[in-house]
């Protein structure tokens, strides 16, 4: 087996310019606009600065997934050629679902439920975070507390430390800083990056607040991820 | 920010202890949280995620019926960041909030619960052992581990008579797995959580728990 099946490589970009919500998020045409202009950016290396280069082992990755992406798929490491390809595994919920009361084995061992690529995502998020230093455990995923219709943003970072001012060029940030994790496990999807600003522009509403979009794609390739830090202010 | 990272700090403490299994410490870790967050307090938190939460909706509801796609998502944050700012809801508040709630909803859901499977404590470690078909699991929690320590325990398994083989590592995570004439293992460690399948020859079983206790102790300092 080949060494590129082992490790993922992870190149962390983060893109320069700071988007503010006030000039981007009030006009659908300018949104789209903008977030096709960061995609093209991105796929270019244009406005964009090398923040890490990444080796992830996919049983590393596993263990993140576990721990701050609740959604405790049965082994990224195992179903890594599916993932590697872009194919989407078949849902394994076990039927008929599990009651209240019998939730135990599935809290303790919950089975596939969709969504590979915002998984991978997350967990390559987590692990980039970790890398810099910024404390996992200050870091809250809102997913088991999402309800339906409602919204929460993907993570909250109560992290106020220097670790997080790598990511920040906001002078003013006061903790948490809210992020909202895109992935796709083909080329870059500009609506995700516009459905991501909008979804930050529910949360942001003074100018010490901050939001990362972190937007995960392959390379035409498919050889190799990347994952782009956007900020996002008011 | 007091309140809030101790939140989160004890949100992911709770995951490390429902991935052992570890209901009693769930219960200690909430009542010492709720301990440290007045009534009052808890409430105008979780009334400040339900507002949050009911306001989202009955908006999305009301544009639902003109937007579709992203010109919902984009008028829906423009209307409801408007009106969280006027009336006042802070999403900080209303995130803190959601998590107390989803606290108070476990704790509700593990009420009468004692124990899923029995913890084994020591002094610097916990863990769990299940016996499968054709193996153990065992799942222990290392709470002052923060560097893994692969030399030791590559010199554990040699001494079991395993052949190991380390796939891959960083400081804080071990992924390896090691053989012998007649059982296979493997071992992640992903500080403060380590994990050992076993599978072996029935016939073969002896001093598995005594021999999986050395293992996790090859990584307390």
């Amino acid at each position: 087996m080949s060494t590129s099946l082992h490790t993922l490589q992870v190149e962390i970009l983060r893109y320069n310019n700071v988007i503010s919500l006030r000039n981007v998020a009030t006009n659908i045409f300018i949104l789209r606009q903008t977030a096709s202009t960061i995609a093209t950016d991105l796929l270019s290396r244009q406005n964009t600065s090398i923040l890490a280069n990444l080796s992830v082992f996919p049983g590393l990755l596993e263990q993140y997934n576990i721990r701050y992406t609740e959604k405790w798929v049965k082994r990224i490491d195992e179903n890594f050629l599916e993932y590697y390809y872009g194919l989407k595994p078949a849902l394994n919920i076990p039927h008929p679902s599990p009651s209240q009361s019998a939730s135990f084995p599935y809290i303790y061992h919950k089975f596939f439920s969709g969504d590979v690529s915002g998984m991978i995502a997350e967990s390559i998020f987590i692990y980039f975070l970790d890398h810099l230093g910024i404390n996992i455990n200050l870091i809250g995923h809102l997913r088991p507390m999402k309800q339906r219709n409602a919204y929460q943003p993907d993570y909250v970072i109560w992290d106020g430390s220097n670790a997080i001012k790598t990511l920040i060029q906001n002078p003013q940030f006061q903790p948490p800083l809210y992020a909202e994790v895109k992935g796709s496990t083909g080329g870059i999807d500009p609506s995700k990056i516009s459905k991501a600003f909008t979804q930050l522009n529910n949360v942001l509403i003074s100018n010490t607040d901050s939001g990362l979009a972190f937007i995960v794609f392959k390379d035409s390739q498919r050889v190799s991820y990347t994952g782009a830090i956007i900020e996002v202010t008011i | 920010m007091g309140i809030a990272s101790e939140l989160f700090q004890i949100t992911n403490s709770i995951k490390d202890n429902l991935w052992l299994g570890d209901i009693s410490e769930i219960h200690k870790l909430i009542n010492s949280l709720f301990e440290k967050i007045n009534d009052e307090e808890i409430r105008r938190y979780i009334e400040a995620s339900i507002k949050f939460r009911d306001h989202y909706r009955s908006l999305r509801k009301e544009l639902k019926q003109e937007h579709k796609g992203l010109a919902l998502f984009l008028n829906l944050s423009i209307k409801f960041n408007k009106r969280i700012q006027k009336l006042g809801i802070n999403p900080r508040d209303s995130i803190i909030g959601a998590n107390l709630e989803y606290i108070e909803k476990l704790k509700e859901k593990i009420r009468a619960v004692k124990e899923i499977i029995p913890v084994r404590r020591q002094e610097k470690y916990k863990y769990t052992l299940r016996r499968y078909k054709y193996g153990y699991e065992a799942r222990a929690i290392i709470p002052d581990l923060r560097v893994v320590c692969t030399d030791k325990l590559k010199e554990t398994l040699l001494k079991l008579k395993f052949q190991p083989w380390i796939i891959a590592e960083t400081k804080s995570f071990l992924s390896s797995v090691a053989f012998s004439d007649n059982a296979y293992l493997e071992i992640v460690i992903f500080a403060p959580r380590m994990y050992i399948v076993l599978k072996i020859l029935p016939e073969k079983v002896q001093n598995v728990e005594r021999n999986i206790k050395s293992l996790i102790e090859s990584q307390i300092s």
